[in-house]
């Protein structure tokens, strides 16, 4: 026992060698791996011993950065390998960019996320492109000052998801930079750019054939342009139209270039789709035993009873029917029964839709019934289902959430307890209400 | 299930014996043992024989519950944990978080040995665990816990929290 | 417990520790055979891990006090591991080892070296495994983590130890080492047997070697491709350079052949055997490039002779040889179809056409087969090269529509009863060759032309010599060209077999009332090529009667069809009782015009030809031909210069004689037969005409406008299985179309046309 003494006193010694005493430092910082963010930054504050540990750049491949107070060149420093960055709304300027990725950070970092970044300009692609040489994901939502993707046709190797939604200045000349990707982009996302045209889509078609992921505005967009998309890209798993202004053509064109890796489908405001164009893209998917797992017909206005009786989907897990009045009652039933993996029925705004058929039935695959702004569901109803389906969480009229009978809260402050934040999507944990649901699980 | 009560049966053949730092000797089934990637790799370099294993840096208490581990986990294919997952400390088990319930002494104990005999899941749910002695708590909590003295000079201690104001949450 | 503690080195002191573990490594190294207990092993291992996780010299952590921002900017790695020492050590003792093993090497050479080497190699490799396990909490933590951080120069202690030997063992030593390698790899092919497991020991350690610099998880080939595959392939180039060079002067081609293909087996046997399978792409093309691109020029002009002495095995290894590179084959692909058709060529001039070309086609289809795999590019040579000996060759140099004439005729031969008509089954081989021959020619409709001529003659003349053997024929034509083409041949017998049911019903009516034998084939004008006859003729009175009764009985049968008599095809027989030479009497086979004038002797003995010319009604021509062979059978006997001359006169001979009891006097008159071929030809342009204007018409009416050319194109690809048209005679057709109206041209375009509804 004299030697364990004797590493006792050795210990005592050099008191504030190590964060743990009994501990090596490589265990601890195994133990520091297992934390989050916010629990780092507490435990950096235990000791001078802890704070250096903490900030050990092994610790930090993947960072959040909330703001840039302090976000300075030993901070830079502490992320010299950080591999996969969210700087969402976080004020960052194209200074800062250029200072975080001249440094060590700008070879490791793989995915970098600079949403919601209005302040951000153009120059900031400019450095980005020269310096992330390995960044293989590249997040812009709502940075409205970026208008020119040039510089990232330096990373074409790499660069596979560009994000660039929410961006009201992007035009079509984006697409003649992304067509130098060619086949290597899969991930590419344009909701809510309304500049972009049939032309800018029609080139999309011809160049980018390794898509997987396409999320696009739609607003003033015809049918031809988007059904070449369906001939062209043929890998497709995820296709969402926010803005949908096309006709039972682009139905048909679908049906006809349907790829069987389709997985995810949104039509968002459809409304000139007919309920014939309808039954047949669901007859059709039904003969080809094609089936979805998020479908997303919201403010469709044609999707109405008869249409849906033609829906047969096995591996539907989540449907989105808001804003489909011409849906009623006599068919809810019918739908989960037809489809019996749904796990997430949204039908908010559907005001002939009553409920009364769910009474004393279960529904064991369902999670979520939203029914925010269905006035003609009554409470006791919900209160029905919800007994005898304990784990369903059920919204209501006012947006209240009832599980196993009782009201459990607000719905876009409840979560589902097991669900868990998929790194490769962006979103964070998402509510019960959240429209966004319908894209989690691609694995794109 | 069928599969683990044969692979019981065929490692019944097959023991091992190991010493503890008292000099205590354990007889346990080869694929028991066989955990420990540092028992493993010795055994496929020297050979078996019927010598037993000298384990200088591990007391009898602790091999025991190693032991107790390694033996609910036999059937277990582990898959080692890669850097690119996203690591989490939530995710443990009710056996394993039972497992871990004693005190910070006989944790740290196991720790030390799991990471001596290179039984990675075994450390990484010791480690787990510390982690969670340190998740939600205040910097206050966690000096308490782990019995450390605050060295921050009142001004360090505020360039500390400036300089974490970037990746905190407000 | 005691003694566990005390043989172990105190956690915190290098020295001890190291030179702890120095021993022990150095048994690992130097005498792994003694073995090596439990005890041993975990000490080392122990002793590794309690220097690695011993908290001193951890200088990493906030030893100094923070500063202000960006004060610790130089040195921010967080903490601090422990191993670097450990790890520096390490390396000088490897570096010391092998300069030991290095340095005992230089007194070996060749086999000896490589045998050293190899020795050496087995047991370093082996102990550095045992190494590497000791060293594994090293490994795990402080090399993982240095790695992490990016730095090129760590690697896990098992790559350590591999590119040790690469920097203090194999850097010395390769050359020496290659060089062995090459000797004993050119003794193996001069023949002797050598230890090749000591080459693959080298080639294993060679590729081992090749790390990436980038990624010293990852390897690469290049030590391998640089030190061992360059410098082997070269000495190989070399060797078989002088070889062949030196072979090729002494032997014959087709020896050298031999042994350069045994030569390619060989070095491709050695891949497999002991080399990198990287290597087999570069060491095989080197070896094709020496031994068969740098004598391709002799095997080019050998090729040749081989073609003439018909040397298949050695025009197969040719083949084989040169196939390997790339357009070695070309040259004998011309140099095959030029030969083909010389070959062709002058069998014509020596043998009948027809035989000519199936024997030849077959000996060279064989030898495509055979000798060349049935590669794709011979039997497009041997495609080309038939079908110009079969369409233009000595016998049709005027037009190519000879060849089909010819081959025709060479049918007819085959299925005319005749002496030499072939066994049922020969016969069917010699069908198939035909159809081969046909495949070439270029003129298929006028093949069709003869022969359904030639087919309506052995049906009228009942000379088929078998029914199964026209249809078989008839329906292998119809695979080649579809229904169309044998539409009206099929029709043919479709009328044979009619006129026998006709001439049975008539019989059966007829049978009390007539005295002569009399039959009639009743032939759809439209499927027969039969011309109308070019004379008036009055029907014997003997026959007149039976005559106008088949007249009546066919128009009760069928009313509204008209028959049209072809009295110069008819034949009949007539039977003598004037001749003292025989009691029984002759039987004349004559034909019907013969028949009108012999019967008119029944009256009297002796007429002149006016008198004939009037009482049979008969064109003179036809007449003089007729009495011509009359005359020249001596069935009558003529008082004048020539026949057909004014005032001639011809008796019958009442001393006629003969040996046979049937006497043919139906033969056909020379001249008769000229014209006959002529008109065929002549009435093939004819149909080709209104082949290639029906053809601009259908493809018109489909396409509503055209331009010239593609209108061209298209009837040229249409009618291609019949015959290959002439531009200038489409052009003619489409003259003719837009006179009659069919097609007109499009106003203001140049050379469009379209079609007129």
């Amino acid at each position: 026992m004299n030697q364990e003494q004797a590493l006792q006193d050795n210990f005592d010694l050099k008191k504030y060698d190590r964060p743990l005493l009994f501990l090596p430092n490589e265990i601890t910082l195994l133990i520091f791996s297992f934390l989050g963010q916010l629990d780092k930054v507490n435990a950096a504050r235990v000791s001078r011993v802890w704070c250096d540990a903490i900030y050990s750049p092994s610790l930090w491949h993947e960072a959040m950065l909330y703001n840039v107070k302090g976000f300075k060149n030993n901070i830079l420093n502490r992320l010299s390998q950080v591999e996969f960055l969210e700087a969402r709304a976080s004020g960052i300027s194209d200074e800062e960019v250029r200072l975080l990725v001249i440094g060590p950070a700008g070879k490791t970092l793989k995915v970098l996320d600079l949403s919601v970044g209005p302040q951000l300009t153009n120059k900031c692609l400019i450095y980005i492109g020269y310096h992330c040489v390995n960044l293989e994901k590249l997040f812009l939502e709502g940075c409205n000052q970026i208008t020119d993707i040039q510089p990232l046709e330096m990373l074409v190797d790499r660069l596979k998801t560009i994000v660039l939604s929410y961006n009201e200045n992007l035009s079509n000349a984006v697409f003649w930079n992304l067509s130098s990707f060619g086949d290597r982009i899969t991930k590419l996302d344009l909701d809510g750019c309304p500049q972009i045209s049939d032309a800018g889509i029609e080139h999309l078609a011809a160049h980018l054939h390794g898509l997987r992921y396409l999320a696009i505005d739609g607003q003033g967009i015809n049918d031809a342009p988007v059904i070449s998309i369906f001939e062209h890209c043929t890998d497709l798993v995820l296709f969402s139209m926010s803005f949908c202004d096309l006709t039972d053509v682009f139905l048909d064109g679908l049906i006809r270039n349907l790829c069987p890796s389709l997985r995810y489908l949104r039509l968002r405001k459809g409304a000139a789709f007919t309920e014939i164009g309808f039954c047949r893209l669901f007859e059709h998917l039904t003969l080809r035993g094609h089936s979805f797992v998020s479908l997303d017909l919201s403010e469709c206005t044609n999707v109405t009873n008869i249409a849906l009786e033609s829906l047969n989907q096995p591996q539907l897990r989540r449907l989105n029917l808001d804003w489909c009045w011409n849906v009623n009652d006599s068919n809810i039933l019918e739908i989960l029964k037809r489809s019996p993996k749904i796990e997430e029925l949204f039908i908010t705004g559907c005001n002939d839709v009553t409920c009364e058929s769910l009474v004393g039935e279960k529904i064991a695959s369902l999670k979520i019934l939203n029914l925010f702004s269905c006035r003609m569901v009554e409470r006791t109803i919900i209160c029905g289902i919800s007994k005898s389906n304990p784990s369903l969480y059920i919204v209501d009229y006012y947006g209240e959430v009832y599980k196993d009978g009782k009201k459990i809260g607000l719905m876009d402050q409840v979560f589902i307890k097991e669900e868990k934040v998929d790194s490769q999507e962006r979103w964070g944990l998402l509510n019960v209400g959240s429209y966004l649901r319908f894209y989690r699980g691609n694995s794109v | 299930m069928a599969t683990g009560s044969t692979s019981t049966n065929i490692s019944e053949l097959k023991k091992i014996k190991l010493t503890s730092s008292e000099g205590t000797e354990f007889v346990v089934d080869k694929d028991v043992g066989e955990k420990s990637i540092l028992l493993k790799n010795m055994l496929e370099d020297v050979g078996e024989n019927d010598m037993a294993i000298p384990l200088p840096n591990v007391t009898g208490p602790i091999l025991t519950k190693v032991i107790e581990y390694c033996t609910h986990h036999r059937d277990d294919f582990f898959i080692s944990q890669d850097d690119d997952n996203k690591k989490t400390s939530d995710d443990i088990d009710e056996w394993d978080s039972e497992f871990c319930k004693v005190d910070q002494g006989t944790l740290f104990e196991l720790i030390l040995a799991a990471n001596y005999l290179d039984i990675k899941p075994l450390l990484d749910l010791t480690c787990k665990t510390v982690a969670n002695m340190i998740k939600g708590k205040s910097p206050e909590e966690i000096r308490k816990t782990f019995n450390i003295a605050n060295d921050f000079t009142p001004e360090e201690e505020i360039q500390v929290k400036r300089e974490n104001e970037w990746c905190e949450e407000r | 417990m005691a003694s566990n503690l005390t043989t172990l080195p105190p956690p915190n002191d290098l020295e001890a520790t190291w030179s702890f573990l120095e021993s022990g490594i150095d048994q690992i190294m130097n005498r792994l055979e003694q073995g090596l207990s439990y005890k041993r092993y975990m000490d080392l291992y122990t002793g590794i891990y309690n220097y690695c996780t011993s908290s001193r010299m951890n200088p990493g952590f906030a030893s100094e006090p923070l500063a202000g921002p960006g004060s610790n900017i130089n040195n921010n790695r967080g903490a601090n591991l422990m191993g670097s020492d450990l790890y520096a050590r390490l390396i000088s003792y490897l570096e010391r080892h092998l300069t030991q093993i290095r340095a005992e090497s230089e007194q070996y050479m060749d086999e000896n070296l490589l045998r050293y080497y190899t020795k050496q190699w087995e047991k370093y490799t082996t102990a550095s495994s045992y190494v590497h396990h000791v060293f594994r909490y090293l490994n795990r933590h402080w090399v993982k983590r240095e790695i992490d951080e990016g730095r090129k120069t760590v690697y896990d202690v098992y790559t350590l130890t591999l590119v040790s030997w690469r920097d203090n063992m194999f850097s010395s030593v390769q050359h020496n080492v290659m060089d062995a390698v090459k000797m004993l790899i050119q003794r193996q092919r001069n023949g002797e047997t050598v230890e090749t497991g000591l080459i693959k020991l080298v080639v294993e350690s060679f590729v081992s070697l090749g790390l990436d610099d980038a990624d010293s998880s990852k390897s690469t080939l290049d030590v391998y491709r640089d030190h061992f595959e360059k410098p082997f392939v070269e000495a190989t180039q070399n060797y078989y350079k002088t070889e062949s060079e030196k072979f090729v002067s002494e032997n014959s081609v087709t020896e050298y052949m031999k042994k350069a293909e045994a030569r390619l087996i060989e070095e491709e046997g050695r891949v497999q055997a002991y080399l990198h399978p990287s290597t087999y792409k570069n060491l095989i093309t080197t070896c094709e490039t020496v031994l068969v691109k740098d004598h391709t020029d002799i095997m080019w002009e050998e090729f040749q002779h081989l073609l003439n002495m018909d040397k298949l095995e050695d025009l197969h290894r040719m083949y084989l040889l040169l196939s390997r590179i790339p357009d070695g084959l070309n040259p004998l692909r011309e140099r095959f179809e030029e030969h083909v058709r010389k070959a062709g060529h002058s069998s014509i001039e020596k043998i009948a056409a027809e035989d000519a070309l199936l024997e030849v086609h077959k000996k060279y289809n064989d030898m495509v087969q055979n000798a060349f795999r049935g590669e794709a590019g011979f039997v497009a040579s041997l495609d080309k090269a038939c079908r110009e000996f079969v369409n233009r060759n000595e016998v049709c140099k005027s037009s190519t529509s000879k060849s089909p004439e010819l081959l025709a005729r060479f049918c007819d031969s085959l299925l005319r009863k005749s002496a030499k008509n072939p066994e049922e089954g020969d016969l069917e081989d010699v069908l198939n060759s035909i159809m081969t021959v046909f495949k070439y020619v270029e003129d298929k409709d006028v093949f069709q032309k003869f022969y359904s001529k030639m087919l309506a003659k052995r049906l009228v003349n009942g000379t088929s010599a078998s029914e199964d053997a026209e249809s078989s024929m008839i329906s292998k034509l119809k695979e080649a060209c579809g229904f169309e083409y044998t539409s009206k041949l099929q029709r043919m017998f479709t009328d044979m077999g009619l006129s026998k049911d006709l001439n049975d019903n008539f019989r059966d009516r007829d049978n009390e009332q007539s005295h002569v034998d009399f039959s009639v084939l009743v032939l759809g004008t439209a499927s027969w090529p039969l011309q109308p006859s070019t004379t008036n003729f009055i029907i014997p009175e003997e026959v007149e009667k039976t005559f106008q009764r088949f007249k009546m009985f066919y128009q009760n049968k069928h009313s509204g069809r008209k028959l049209n008599w072809l009295f110069h095809l008819s034949k009949g027989e007539l039977k003598t009782n004037y001749l003292k030479a025989s009691k029984a009497g002759y039987t004349f086979q004559v034909s019907t015009y013969q028949m009108g004038i012999l019967l008119q002797y029944n009256k009297d003995t002796s007429y002149t030809f006016e008198y004939l010319s009037q009482s049979t009604d008969l064109t003179p021509d036809v007449l003089i031909g007729q009495l011509g062979t009359l005359v020249k059978a001596k069935v009558l006997l003529m008082e004048g210069d020539n026949v057909g001359d004014t005032g001639s006169r011809y008796t019958l001979n009442m001393d006629f004689k003969s040996k046979k009891v049937r006497v043919l006097l139906n033969v056909p008159v020379k001249s008769e037969q000229k014209v006959e071929v002529e008109e065929t030809h002549k009435t093939v342009e004819e149909d080709r005409k209104l082949l290639m204007q029906a053809a601009i018409v259908r493809i018109m009416k489909t396409r509503k406008t055209l331009k010239h050319v593609t209108l061209v194109q298209e009837v040229i690809s249409q009618l291609s299985n019949r015959f290959k048209p002439k531009v200038p005679d489409i052009k003619k057709c489409i003259d003719v179309l837009l006179e009659k109206e069919y097609i007109e041209r499009v106003d203001g375009q140049k050379d469009m046309f379209s079609y007129v509804a």
